[in-house]
C-alpha cells in the first residue's frame, strides 16, 4: 500500500458551494478534491486515498445518503462529513446512524467545519493503521498451519497446554512446541498480544 | 226455479215461464223476486252464486235474511210504509246498499227495485250488484288522493293546453302562500322565475311529442311573498282528468342545495389548508436555496481572511474569490425576488369574511400547533364586526405566522400558562384590528429595528422571512402589521384592515 497524500473530497452539486470550500480548503494548505456529484466522485474513488469526504446530503440524482451507502458497500472506510441545510436534520440523524463522522449545517463557520475535517482525518489515519496492522496479522497467521492454528484458537479460548493436549489427542509436550511456533510466527511478545491479534483479526470477519 | 201462479193459457204461461227462466239464469245481475210481504218468491243463479244460498233455502223466507241488521229488522217497515204511504225511497231509484251472504259476511252492493202488480197483488223485483271490488278501487283512489294531497312533496296537475293549475296539492299551497283558487289562475311560469313562456313551453316539447316519459330538472319558485327557494322538478305527461295534464312533483331543494354548500365549504376549507401546508414546504425550498449562496459568501470571506491572515496573498486569488462573493450575492437577491413573484402568484380571490371566522378557521392550524407545546389560546373576539373584503389564505397565513412565532416565543419563557390571546376590534369606524398577544421572551430592543427585515430572525432555526412576508400581504391588503412591547412582558403584533363599505 502505497503512501498517498491525505485528501478532502468535496461532493456538493452547487458551484458556489462547492468552489467556496476547495477555496477554504486551499486557504489552510489541505489537499481537495472536488465533484459535482455522487456519481463522478464515485467513478474517480480510489480507496486507497486516505482523508475525508465532506458530502452534500441533499443533491439531485444519487444522494449524499445513497453515496454513503454506495462507499460502504465497498468497504471504503473514509469517515463522511456531511453538510445539511435547513430541514435536514432527520437526514443527518440517518447519516449519523449509518456511520457518518459528523453533520454540519449550512452556512457554518468556517473553524468548525476545518476542525471537523481535521477530526475526520485523524480518524481515517487511525482506523487505516488499524486496517494495515489487521492485514499483517492475517497476513501472518496465513502462515500457520493447520495444527499450529488449531493451538492458537484454543490458547487464545483460554485453555490450559494440559487441557489442549488432551483436547487434541497429543501430547502436552507437543503442544508446547505448537504453541512456541504461534508465538513466533504471530510475532507475538506475550499471551496476552496473541490473544489481541486473535480479536483483531475476527472483530469483522 | 220458478213460481208464478198459473193464471194464463197453459201454453202462454209455459212459454213465458221458459223466457223468464233464461232471463234469470243468465243474468249476471242477481235477481231476486219477493211478495208485497217480502217473501222471496224467485231467486236467480247468480243470487244463488252472490249470497251462497241455493234457491230452495231461500224461497218463501223473508228476503230481510239476505240483508245484515239493522236492515235486517227494519225491512217489513220500509215495505209497510211504501205500501201505505207510496213514498218510494228506492223504488225505481236504485242506492248502494249492504247485503249479507249466507256465511254472515257482509258486502256493498247496488240495488235497484222495481215494482210488479196484478189486480191486488203487488211485488217487487230487485236487481243486484256486487259492487265490492267498485268499492275498493274507490277507496284506493280516495286515500291515494289524501296521501297526494297531505304529502310534503309539492304536486302540480296543470293543463296540458292552458298550462292553468287544475290540482295542487296542500304541500304545495303552503310553501307558496297561494290558496287553490289563486293557483287556478296561474301556470308553471308565473312561479319559475327562470323561465318565460317560451323558454317553458320548449321544455315541454319532448313530453308532448312523447320523446320522454319524464323530465328531471332543477329550478327555482317564487313564493306568493316574493322569496325564492330551489326546487328539483319531476315533469310527466298524462291524463289525470277529462283532458290531457301535465303532472309535477316538485321536491324542495333548499336542504339539499344547503348540504352541497357544507360540503363546498367543508372542501375550501381543506385546500385552504393545503395551500398553507404547500406555502410551508415551499418556505423549507427557499431556505435551501438562501443557504447555498450565503454558505458560499461566509466560506469564501473566511477563507479570504484566512489567506491575509497568513499573510499569503495571492491578488488573483482574492479577486476572484471576492468576485465570486458578489456572484453569490446576486444569486441570493434572485431568490427573493423569486420569492416575491411567489407572493404574488399565491394570492387567491378576494370575498367579503367575518374576521371572527377567519380567526376561528386558523385556530384549527394554529390551536393544534400550541397545544403540543402546551399552550393555550385565548380568544376575545367582538361581536358584530364588519366584514372585511381579504384573501382569506393570506391573512390566514399571516394569522398562522404571528401564532406560531408567539408559540415559540412563548415556549421558552416562564409565563406560559398565561397563555396566547387574539383579539379581534374595530378601533376605528374604517378598519377592524386583529391582535396576536403573547406572554413569551419579548423583543429586545436592538432586535425592534429589524424586526421586519427580511431574513432577521432571533430563532436558531428561523429563516428571518415570517413578519416580512406578513408584514407584505397585510399591506398588499390595505392594512399595516405593527409590533408592541406589552407593558407586562411579551410580544403583541396586530394589523389592521379596511372595512368594504356595502355598494
Amino acid at each position: 500500500m502505497a503512501t498517498q497524500t491525505a485528501t478532502v473530497f468535496i461532493v456538493d452539486d452547487d458551484e458556489g458551494v462547492r468552489e467556496s470550500l476547495g477555496f477554504l480548503m486551499k486557504s489552510v494548505g489541505l489537499n481537495f478534491s472536488a465533484f459535482a456529484s455522487a456519481q463522478q466522485f464515485l467513478d474517480a474513488y480510489d480507496l486507497n486515498i486516505p482523508g475525508c469526504l465532506v458530502l452534500d446530503i441533499r443533491m439531485p440524482g444519487m444522494s449524499g445518503l445513497e453515496l454513503q451507502g454506495k462507499l460502504k458497500e465497498r468497504q471504503a472506510i473514509l469517515p463522511i462529513i456531511f453538510i445539511t441545510g435547513h430541514g435536514d436534520v432527520p437526514m443527518a440523524v440517518e447519516a449519523m446512524q449509518n456511520g457518518a463522522v459528523d453533520f454540519i449545517q449550512k452556512p457554518f463557520r468556517d473553524q468548525e467545519l476545518l476542525d471537523r475535517i481535521n477530526e475526520a482525518m485523524e480518524q481515517d489515519s487511525t482506523n487505516r493503521q488499524g486496517l494495515l496492522q489487521k492485514h499483517d496479522i492475517a497476513a501472518r497467521m496465513e502462515t500457520l498451519t493447520q495444527r499450529e492454528h488449531e493451538v492458537m484458537d484454543l490458547v487464545a479460548a483460554g485453555r490450559a497446554n494440559k487441557v489442549i493436549a488432551g483436547d487434541l489427542g497429543v501430547s502436552q509436550r507437543t503442544v508446547e512446541i505448537h504453541r512456541a511456533r504461534v508465538m513466533e510466527k504471530m510475532q507475538a511478545r506475550s499471551l496476552a498480544d496473541l490473544v489481541r491479534m486473535v480479536m483483531q483479526v475476527r472483530e469483522e470477519a | 226455479m220458478n213460481n208464478i201462479p198459473a193464471k194464463r193459457s197453459a201454453n202462454f204461461e209455459h212459454h213465458r215461464g221458459v223466457q223468464l227462466s233464461a232471463l234469470l239464469s243468465a243474468a249476471v245481475d242477481a235477481i231476486v223476486m219477493i211478495d208485497q210481504r217480502g217473501r222471496i218468491e224467485t231467486f236467480s243463479a247468480a243470487a244463488e252464486s252472490m249470497f251462497g244460498y241455493r234457491a230452495s233455502e231461500v224461497l218463501g223466507h223473508n228476503v230481510s235474511l239476505l240483508m245484515p241488521e239493522p236492515y235486517q229488522h227494519e225491512h217489513d217497515q220500509y215495505i209497510g210504509s211504501y205500501l201505505s204511504s207510496g213514498r218510494a225511497k228506492i223504488i225505481g231509484i236504485g242506492r248502494e246498499v249492504q247485503a249479507q251472504r249466507k256465511d254472515g259476511t257482509v258486502f256493498p252492493i247496488d240495488l235497484s227495485v222495481g215494482e210488479f202488480g196484478t189486480g191486488g197483488e203487488r211485488g217487487f223485483v230487485g236487481i243486484i250488484r256486487d259492487i265490492t271490488d267498485k268499492k275498493r278501487a274507490e277507496e284506493k283512489l280516495t286515500s291515494l288522493g289524501k296521501i297526494i294531497e297531505e304529502s310534503v312533496n309539492e304536486i302540480y296537475v296543470f293543463d296540458a293546453d292552458t298550462l292553468l293549475f287544475t290540482e295542487v296539492n296542500r304541500g304545495a299551497r303552503e310553501n307558496l302562500g297561494y290558496t287553490l283558487k289563486e293557483l287556478r289562475r296561474l301556470t308553471p311560469v308565473d312561479l319559475k322565475p327562470d323561465y318565460t313562456r317560451e323558454s317553458f313551453d320548449r321544455l315541454l316539447v319532448p313530453l308532448r311529442n312523447g320523446e320522454m316519459e319524464k323530465i328531471v330538472f332543477s329550478t327555482r319558485h317564487c313564493r306568493k311573498d316574493g322569496s325564492v327557494y330551489p326546487v328539483s322538478v319531476h315533469l310527466q305527461l298524462g291524463q289525470y282528468g277529462p283532458a290531457p295534464s301535465f303532472i309535477a312533483i316538485i321536491l324542495d331543494a333548499t336542504e339539499q342545495e344547503e348540504s352541497k354548500k357544507k360540503e363546498r365549504q367543508n372542501r375550501d376549507q381543506l385546500t385552504h389548508v393545503a395551500r398553507l401546508s404547500t406555502l410551508g414546504e415551499m418556505a423549507a425550498g427557499i431556505a435551501h436555496e438562501i443557504n447555498q449562496p450565503l454558505t458560499a459568501i461566509t466560506t469564501y470571506a473566511q477563507a479570504c481572511l484566512r489567506f491575509i491572515e497568513a499573510g499569503d496573498v495571492d491578488s488573483g486569488d482574492l479577486q476572484s474569490a471576492l468576485r465570486k462573493v458578489g456572484e453569490q450575492g446576486q444569486r441570493a437577491g434572485q431568490v427573493i425576488q423569486k420569492l416575491r413573484a411567489l407572493v404574488k402568484q399565491g394570492a387567491g380571490p378576494r370575498e367579503l369574511f367575518d374576521c371572527n371566522q377567519l380567526i376561528r378557521d386558523t385556530m384549527t392550524l394554529g390551536d393544534a400547533d400550541a397545544r403540543d407545546h402546551g399552550i393555550a389560546i385565548h380568544l376575545a373576539l367582538a361581536p358584530g364586526l364588519p366584514p372585511v373584503f381579504v384573501d382569506a389564505v393570506q391573512i390566514q397565513q399571516v394569522l398562522l405566522n404571528l401564532i406560531r412565532n408567539s408559540i415559540d416565543a412563548m415556549d421558552a419563557a416562564e409565563h406560559k400558562a398565561a397563555g396566547i390571546r387574539i383579539e379581534s376590534a374595530q378601533p376605528s369606524p374604517t378598519e377592524v384590528e386583529i391582535s396576536v398577544i403573547d406572554h413569551g421572551s419579548g423583543v429586545s430592543v436592538e432586535a425592534e429595528s429589524e424586526l421586519f427585515n427580511p431574513f432577521f430572525t432571533t430563532k436558531e432555526s428561523g429563516m428571518g422571512m415570517g413578519l416580512s412576508i406578513s408584514r407584505s400581504l397585510v399591506a398588499a391588503h390595505g392594512g399595516k402589521l405593527r409590533y408592541a412591547r406589552n407593558p407586562d412582558g411579551g410580544s403583541t403584533f396586530s394589523f389592521r384592515l379596511p372595512i368594504t363599505r356595502g355598494d
